[in-house]
């Protein structure tokens, strides 16, 4: 094969590339907008679904804003409503990023709940993580210690939580996401006092 | 041209190869996993149908319009490119418009990517045949796709959860067939849905080697 056509191929690979590149960009700026309002959406509900409020389609927003009010502290934020506090939390899973929000009493002391807003864990075995079932094992336990994954026992301790058979690194990395929220939240909280 | 004979047209025959005797579940059994996965529900399964649709035509159209300027040893990498650049449109499409049905579909969307459907006509077809048949080959194909996942997920929600595109349309006290609703389940349907398939295609069992 000669120079020549090397560098056309080349070239065709490079073409086809950029006009992929700006196809993707052009599809980006147009659905962001649009991601934007539905994360928006999503947080404030479940924020208010956390803490127990009553929320409709039509009304979360005045809800929450009514209800719900926003802290800072050494960079961090957080939600106050009523006794609870609720706090977005961020982690690496298996495969992809996992985010939700974890709600605790007002000195952060205990786990009120944990939801998990977004995943991509393994279909069918990891993503089992966002099943309200399987997050009420974390109800209750302790935000002042880091958890731990119960692997060959019911979980029984007040730090120990159940891990899904077959997506053990998935629950791991819940497990550490959680207990790390929690102690950025308890640092934060502490030096905002 | 009356319609008898556009019947024996290279178009149509290329088109309803693809959509019924050779259809690429039943016949080719391309894309079963997902076929599994996001038939449980009606607005899944016609969501995900759609998305293939669209990609599978869109790039073996494409692939057929650059069949002479691809070079021949990057075939496969052209063929990704070109399937993932739809892919990700469709999936940024469902996010900013259908977010609901997006969180449900999951990986699933993305998953369109490693979808036999996509590459397989794309290399079984398009890269030796104009635009316009390799057009009617990925609709005929991929329509096939969409006709098989609404016809499991109509099933699949009735059974399985009572309700028809999330309108209930059995008794409230219908018990909801779980099992039915999970990949297992589905393996069942699909099995009785190839036996009448086969039976009403009048396909002849593979041939032993």
């Amino acid at each position: 094969m000669n120079l020549k056509r090397k560098l056309l191929d080349l070239l065709f690979i490079v073409v086809l590339g950029v006009v992929s590149v700006a196809m993707l960009l052009a599809a980006q700026s147009y659905s962001a907008p649009a991601v934007r309002r539905f994360r928006e959406t999503r947080l404030k509900t479940n924020v208010l679904t956390a803490a127990g409020i009553p929320w409709t389609q039509a009304d979360f927003r005045e809800v929450f804003e009514r209800q719900v009010r926003e802290e800072t502290g050494s960079g961090e934020a957080w939600f106050v409503a009523e006794t609870l506090v609720i706090y977005e939390f961020r982690g690496r899973g298996l495969w992809g990023m996992i985010e939700g929000i974890a709600t605790f009493d007002s000195a952060v002391t205990h786990i009120a709940s944990v939801r998990v807003l977004s995943q991509e864990e393994t279909p069918g075995l990891g993503d089992r993580i966002k099943e309200p079932g399987y997050l009420a094992t974390y109800r209750g336990k302790t935000a002042t210690e880091p958890l731990d994954l119960a692997l060959r026992h019911k979980a029984s301790l007040p730090n120990e939580v159940d891990a899904i058979s077959g997506a053990t690194l998935s629950s791991q990395a819940l497990v550490t996401i959680v207990s790390a929220a929690a102690l950025r939240l308890r640092t934060a909280k502490g030096e905002a006092q | 041209m009356n319609l008898r004979r556009i019947a024996y047209t290279r178009p149509w025959r290329t088109f309803i190869a693809g959509f019924f005797k050779e259809n690429a579940v039943t016949y080719q059994l391309l894309g079963l996993c997902s076929v599994l996965a996001v038939s449980n529900k009606l607005e899944n399964a016609i969501a995900m149908g759609l998305g293939v649709v669209f990609v599978v035509t869109i790039s073996s159209s494409l692939i057929a319009l650059m069949r002479k300027l691809i070079p021949p040893q990057y075939r496969m990498i052209t063929y990704m490119i070109v399937t993932s650049t739809f892919v990700i449109i469709v999936d940024q499409f469902l996010k900013a418009n259908f977010p609901l049905i997006s969180s449900q579909l999951g990986p699933y969307v993305g998953l369109i990517i490693t979808n036999c459907i996509v590459m397989g006509r794309q290399e079984a077809f398009a890269i030796k045949n104009g635009a316009w048949l390799s057009f009617l080959d990925g609709l005929g194909s991929s329509m096939s796709y969409l006709y098989t996942l609404v016809i499991l997920g109509i099933i699949r929600e009735i059974l399985g959860f009572g309700t028809l595109l999330n309108v209930r349309v059995m008794p409230l006290d219908f018990p909801p067939w779980v099992v039915i609703t999970m990949a297992q389940g589905a393996w069942f349907l699909l099995a009785i849905y190839y036996w009448v398939f086969r039976r009403v295609a009048k396909l002849k069992p593979a041939e032993q080697e």
